[in-house]
């Protein structure tokens, strides 16, 4: 490995996005003392365009702040430019940009991703074509909500809002085709709202669910209740839409008085598709950065909360990671570069500061490890080489070795031998103790887990003794071997629950070389029944004693 | 930036105080934290894992994970079965006092952040649901405890397995009567989460959840949901009561969907997913901090304008909140306390 004093942290961020999540990222970075590249895909800003009943916190998207902010001598921006690739390390990132066909390279420390979605008009999926008789959310929101901002190019839009009068019927479709969301839910509530009282139209609400987890957003709800906003909730896909050719017709059956009702709206607002932008898609494809199951930024994984990516010095924020409320998106700008500056000026964490080598003599540079690093954290010229500030230490890459040429202190094959060899003295010492097990977990779950059936009052009968993994990802199958071999009479392998490993695969590699070592052990007529694998988290002690007492049960069974 | 000759005073040792006591330890930032009860961890420290077997992201482990953090943190100074008695702001810094069992102490903090947290809906509150009178009847909190000590679901009233079981969503949230015009955020992701856990475990229970809409929460969502709907069997109405069956059973009667007649289904046990109320100190730190608190009671963090200077907030103490939520809240307080202090010591 590269000695943490060989790297450098170069103390520049590189923050992309086009919206109000960017900005105030990088208001606060400003704040805290750092240089910033801003990359806007877009040739400006999107304009912040929550209606009052959500506005967002205050912050210097909102203010005169942010002009201040964006004259600082430390602030680059450059608009209309493309990521096209992230190279390198954190700490040392080189990120291709490219802006009116010219290609460069900046060297930045660390990144954060605050992208904005693109929305459109949930078309398709509710059979709808664009006619004069519609309007997508964004435009009704935006047109509603900048009166008086002065965006361009609505006066068309803002003719057919001032056309609606207390004889008009208005419709919203919420969440009747796919899942809503609470963006969706507090920009129709709002705007059902405003046009209720300020045009008095009948305004109508076709949902599923009334998404309201969000602060103020319930109280929105009875208020638009009160001034007369119908709501109808559908436990199925809705109304059947039926198009005239010049005008749609709701048909559907009230939920309440069971009588089937059609409604021609003058106005009918079909929710939105949030997605994100297709180029930033190819990004996390090229640059190895995990989505979640919808393709936005971070995948369902509690440990890289709140803002953390696979990556090291990558960090995510706002509505990039899936649709939320503009303050939500402050809100996490805020996290971001909290993040940023502990990966700058943070204590270094403890596991990070193990060292992990290569063996230049036994590697025979087979990308193995590359291939199997969560992180991204291994490179290679001439030599394999693991960047210190990108690796997370979890051993995965030790383990998937073939030549095992990789070793991390505290972990590394010898000092697991010598804790194996330790045991071995202890049984001698305990002559007669049976069962005997030898228990591999990740220290993260599985050991603190151990840490509290041992200090509360359970017993058992026999020598049970945890050996501590950085993850279980860094079980060797001859770590299992050896302590059969010195004739323990069960191995049980801990691993964190499936998609809750903070090494992403650590748990399933765990899983598979524990199948593997199973099946060899069958081959070679040795029960298998003595190598037991368990998912555990930290806070399932109860099933950590019900494992231990089962396993000892089957292994005093098989020996009698 | 040196923030090391800076302390912060953390009020509330749960998954907010300690992720912003950590996060600022990270910082070089010295915290005294004061935590009113026996233990650090907060009420998560009674939640179960979900994982069935798949993570479902609930993040009740993140606790542990905070606290063996803190174990390792220096400049991390916990007080438990400490309270805040008095404290005041002179020009630069907070003076404050705090009581302990065994003789209290008095500090001094550049900033104060609140992580007090919340108080769980006293189900006793709806006297409709003869909470504390069946048996039979459980809160959602009482649930987690049960798997979070056992990994198993039993019936208080012969301490036997259940056959069905049936939860109420929004006990105490989204509840007019009661002047509680806001949506706890967590009750849909712990109740359905706890169902497919036991449906996990027990493939033949009967589960059913009484909601009037359920909300979205956690990554992936919409997959999450048409999962959970294959196995768990969803009723559009609020219960108006629960009533005692036969062998301990429990009978919800709910209005069918026309509004005008009502149904009866009886199950072995019921859960109430008691919603998230604004913590019993509130109006008292309200008080002492002149910190107005919001209508629905909780101390809100925004807007910063009427937020006394130096003092900021993370987690349940301004409103409902989940666990992920409380961490980034927790890290946004950070941020504001660091350029705070930056900027002060910059002056």
């Amino acid at each position: 490995m590269i000695s943490l004093a060989e790297v450098q942290k170069i103390p520049k961020v590189l923050i992309f996005g086009n919206g109000p999540t960017a900005q105030e990222t990088a208001g606060q970075l400003l704040d805290l003392g750092y240089e910033i590249i801003g990359i806007n895909p877009a040739a400006a800003f999107s304009k912040d365009i929550s209606c009052p009943a959500i506005e967002s916190s205050p912050g210097p998207v909102n203010s005169d702040q942010w002009g201040t902010l964006a004259n600082n001598p430390r602030y680059v921006l450059f608009n209309q430019t493309a990521l096209q690739a992230i190279e390198g390390f954190a700490g040392e990132f080189q990120v291709r940009l490219i802006k009116d066909r010219k290609e460069w390279t900046e060297t930045v420390g660390a990144i954060v991703l605050a992208p904005e979605l693109m929305s459109a008009g949930r078309f398709e999926d509710y059979a709808l074509t664009p006619s004069s008789q519609i309007m997508t959310l964004e435009e009704l929101n935006a047109v509603v909500c900048s009166s008086g901002k002065g965006i361009q190019g609505e006066t068309e839009k803002e003719a057919r809002l001032k056309g609606l009068t207390s004889q008009t019927y208005v419709a919203f479709l919420i969440g009747l085709r796919a899942e809503g969301n609470v963006l969706d839910m507090a920009r129709t509530l709002s705007l059902a709202q405003e046009i209720r009282t300020k045009y008095q139209s009948q305004v109508c609400v076709f949902c599923r669910n009334v998404k309201v987890a969000e602060e103020g957003l319930e109280r929105l709800y009875q208020a638009c209740r009160d001034q007369g906003v119908l709501f109808f909730k559908f436990d199925d896909v809705g109304p059947e839409m039926i198009d005239s050719g010049e005008k749609v017709t709701l048909h559907f059956t009230d939920t309440v008085l069971r009588q089937p009702f059609e409604l021609t709206p003058d106005l009918l607002i079909p929710d939105s598709v949030h997605s994100l932008p297709e180029d930033l898609q190819g990004l996390t494809v090229s640059a190895r950065i995990n989505t979640d199951g919808n393709g936005y930024l971070q995948p369902a994984n509690i440990h890289l909360l709140p803002q953390a990516s696979n990556r090291g010095g990558i960090f995510l924020a706002g509505p990039g990671k899936g649709p939320l409320l503009p303050r939500t998106g402050l809100e996490e700008a805020k996290a971001a570069a909290l993040m940023v500056h502990h990966f700058f000026e943070g204590e270094t964490l403890e596991n990070q500061q193990r060292e992990v080598t290569v063996d230049k003599g036994l590697c025979t540079i087979c990308l193995t490890c590359l291939r199997f690093c969560p992180h991204q954290a291994i490179g290679w010229t001439h030599r394999i080489f693991i960047h210190p500030l990108a690796c997370q230490r979890c051993g995965i890459c030790a383990s998937e070795c073939p030549m095992d040429a990789i070793q991390i202190a505290g972990y590394a094959d010898q000092e697991v031998e010598a804790k194996l060899a330790a045991l071995k003295q202890k049984w001698q010492e305990a002559e007669g103790i049976q069962p005997k097990i030898v228990v591999f977990g990740c220290q993260r779950s599985a050991g603190v887990a151990w840490e509290e059936v041992q200090s509360s009052r359970f017993k058992v009968q026999g020598q049970f003794d945890f050996i501590s993994l950085p993850c279980a990802g860094k079980l060797d199958p001859d770590f299992v071997l050896k302590a059969l071999a010195m004739e323990a009479d069960g191995v049980l392998i801990l691993a964190c629950p499936e998609e809750n490993c903070k090494s992403i695969h650590g748990n399933t590699y765990a899983h598979g070389r524990f199948e593997e070592i199973r099946d060899y052990a069958e081959e070679t007529g040795f029960d298998p029944g003595r190598i037991r694998f368990e998912y555990l988290s930290s806070n399932m002690v109860w099933k950590l004693k019900e494992v231990i007492d089962d396993f000892m049960g089957r292994l005093n069974e098989s020996s009698n | 930036m040196n923030l090391s000759n800076s302390k912060v005073l953390i009020l509330g040792g749960g998954i907010a105080g300690l992720t912003a006591a950590l996060a600022l330890n990270r910082l070089g930032v010295s915290v005294e934290l004061i935590e009113k009860s026996e233990t650090l961890g907060g009420m998560v420290r009674n939640f179960c894992c979900k994982a069935s077997p798949v993570c479902q992201q609930c993040g009740a482990c993140l606790v542990n994970d905070a606290l063996k953090m803190l174990a390792g943190a220096h400049n991390v100074d916990v007080h438990l079965q400490a309270e805040l008695k008095e404290i005041k702001m002179d020009a630069k810094e907070f003076l404050y006092t705090y009581s302990r069992p065994e003789g209290g102490g008095e500090g001094r903090a550049a900033a104060l952040l609140l992580a007090t947290g919340f108080t769980p809906f006293r189900a006793e509150d709806k006297p409709q649901y003869r909470y504390g009178i069946l048996p039979n009847v459980l809160t959602g909190l009482d649930l987690e405890k049960q798997l979070r000590e056992t990994g198993k679901v039993i019936k208080p009233s012969d301490q036997t397995a259940p056959q069905s079981m049936a939860f109420i969503q929004c006990v105490g949230s989204r509840d007019l009567h009661l002047n509680h015009p806001f949506c706890s955020q967590v009750c849909c992701g712990y109740a359905l989460r706890m169902a497919n856990l036991i449906k996990h475990k027990s493939p033949q229970m009967e589960i059913t959840v009484f909601y009037m809409d359920i909300q979205s929460f956690g990554k992936d969502f919409s997959a999450f949901l048409t999962q959970t709907r294959k196995q768990i069997r969803f009723i559009r109405s609020i219960p108006g009561e629960i009533s005692a069956g036969d062998q301990d059973q429990v009978i919800f009667t709910f209005q069918s969907d026309d509004g005008l007649t009502s149904q009866k289904l009886a199950a072995d046990l019921a859960v109430l997913s008691v919603g998230m109320m604004p913590g019993l100190d509130n109006p008292v730190l309200s008080q002492m901090l002149g910190h107005p608190l919001n209508a629905d009671g909780f101390l809100p963090a925004n807007p910063e304008a009427s937020r006394p200077v130096g003092i900021f907030s993370a987690g349940a103490v301004s409103g409902p909140k989940s666990i992920s939520r409380s961490i980034a809240q927790a890290y946004q307080a950070v941020e504001e306390v660091a350029a705070f202090l930056s900027k002060r010591s910059s002056v």
